[in-house]
């Protein structure tokens, strides 16, 4: 009997479609702790975020034959997460009054990029998450939090990869300057 | 710490518990592999199909401005807006903006829509779409097109109108034209002193007209008159449909 730990997530979906759908429970169980902070992250609230985990493992089961095998499996079922969080978001949650268009202005400064460790970033983020428009705080919390590259946001947010660099450029800019009007 | 983190595994194994007890019982079901073929099927269908429109109703436009002329009203000025606005080919142009704007949003579904600049390969597309398009118009396509079911209301057009008249001058005499329009009907063009020539009085037998003006009984008042407006084709026949005679309504 094989090992199912040491399937890769697309294989494990392989068998889960063409022969055993229990072996389904693996999948939630390697990805429901990573979807649950993401979600968190982007809706601000445990229990919202749990719901919209529990229905994304319930549309990606649905949906399991349209995945495509030679792709990530990860970016595939973030993305469903996201989509799931940010309509929970947008219902419940009431609108940043930091609104992105408010942002776009703000040119890009590395100057305040600079000297700014990775783990500042992710300190910052957790302090001032819920006040940073949606756009950003997704691609934020993916590359910061959740460690994904460029090109991974890229397929889970459908958005061009240059957008991605813009919008971190952008929502890190923004988080200084809310860090530095706190401090 | 420790009562958070209980909770926190408790909720987890509740997702999984939750889940794999929708999968088991049934409610919760995994859509057959054909049902997302035939998805991919319909949107390449779908996007091919409104490509194809946008390119027949550009042709079908260009046909239209290149044979009827209408935006040579606008040479008679002001007097001119009117019936350019009512001789405009506004639907088959708002079926090709709406191709257009479809072929966009269809082609949003796509990967290579966000893996490589969406602006490109939108003006791209609409772009290619708008030469494939003049490009038919110049080609005998007309004839059959005019005669393809869906798409022949759309080559009706009337050339008498209750604000102008189109067509070809049959006969001339003192201040009055003969004129034959291409769905064969003869009307009568009266001129006086104050009708306008934005393209000279030298009005021949065979010469193409626009003429704005209004009905007086069966006679075509020409406020103004301009030759070599239009260019019917002339080895298509259009189509005999029912041109509206609206100067009957005005009696």
């Amino acid at each position: 009997m094989q090992d199912i730990s040491t399937l890769s997530d697309e294989e494990l979906v392989k068998l889960v479609r063409d022969s055993d759908q229990e072996l389904y429970a693996h999948i939630v169980n390697r990805y429901q702790n990573k979807l649950m902070r993401y979600s968190t992250y982007l809706i601000g609230d445990p229990d919202k975020a749990q719901d919209a985990v529990q229905t994304t493992f319930i549309k990606a089961f649905q949906n399991l034959q349209s995945f495509n095998i030679n792709k990530k499996f990860s970016s595939w079922i973030y993305r469903i997460c996201h989509n799931e969080s940010i309509n929970i978001a947008k219902e419940y949650q009431k609108e940043s009054q930091l609104e992105s268009d408010h942002w776009q202005n703000i040119p890009d400064s590395t100057d305040i990029e600079e000297n700014l460790s990775k783990k500042e970033i992710s300190k910052m983020l957790h302090h001032n998450l819920n006040q940073i428009p949606v756009n950003y705080r997704s691609v934020l919390t993916l590359y910061y939090l959740e460690d994904k590259s460029y090109e991974e946001i890229s397929d889970i947010l459908k958005i061009p990869t240059g957008t991605v660099g813009t919008n971190l450029s952008r929502g890190k800019t923004a988080l200084k300057k809310m860090y530095q009007l706190e401090n | 710490m420790t009562k958070s983190k209980t909770k926190t595994t408790k909720n987890h194994t509740d997702i999984t518990k939750q889940v794999m007890n929708q999968i088991k019982t049934g409610k919760v079901t995994m859509r057959p592999k054909a049902y997302f073929i035939a998805g991919s099927l319909l949107l390449g269908l779908g996007f091919v199909g409104v490509i194809i429109t946008g390119t027949l109703f550009t042709a079908l436009s260009t046909f239209h401005f290149r044979t009827f002329g209408s935006h040579n009203f606008l040479s008679f000025g002001s007097s001119g807006i009117a019936p350019f606005l009512a001789a405009m080919p506004w639907i088959p142009l708002l079926i090709t903006i709406l191709s257009f704007y479809g072929g966009l949003k269809l082609l949003q579904r796509y990967d290579i829509s966000y893996k490589k600049n969406f602006l490109a390969l939108g003006i791209g597309l609409v772009f290619t779409v708008i030469i494939v398009g003049l490009i038919i118009d110049r080609t005998n396509a007309h004839t059959r097109l005019q005669t393809f079911g869906p798409v022949k209301p759309f080559y009706r057009q009337h050339f008498v109108d209750k604000q102008f008249i189109v067509g070809q001058v049959t006969g001339s005499s003192q201040q009055q034209y003969s004129v034959a329009t291409p769905n064969g009907q003869q009307v009568t063009v009266q001129t006086d002193e104050s009708t306008h020539y934005p393209r000279g009085q030298d009005i021949q037998v065979g010469d193409t007209v626009h003429a704005i003006g209004q009905w007086q009984d069966d006679v075509f008042q020409a406020k103004g008159i301009g030759k070599g407006m239009a260019r019917f084709p002339t080895r298509q026949p259009f189509p005999s449909g029912h041109p509206r005679q609206i100067h009957q309504q005005n009696r």
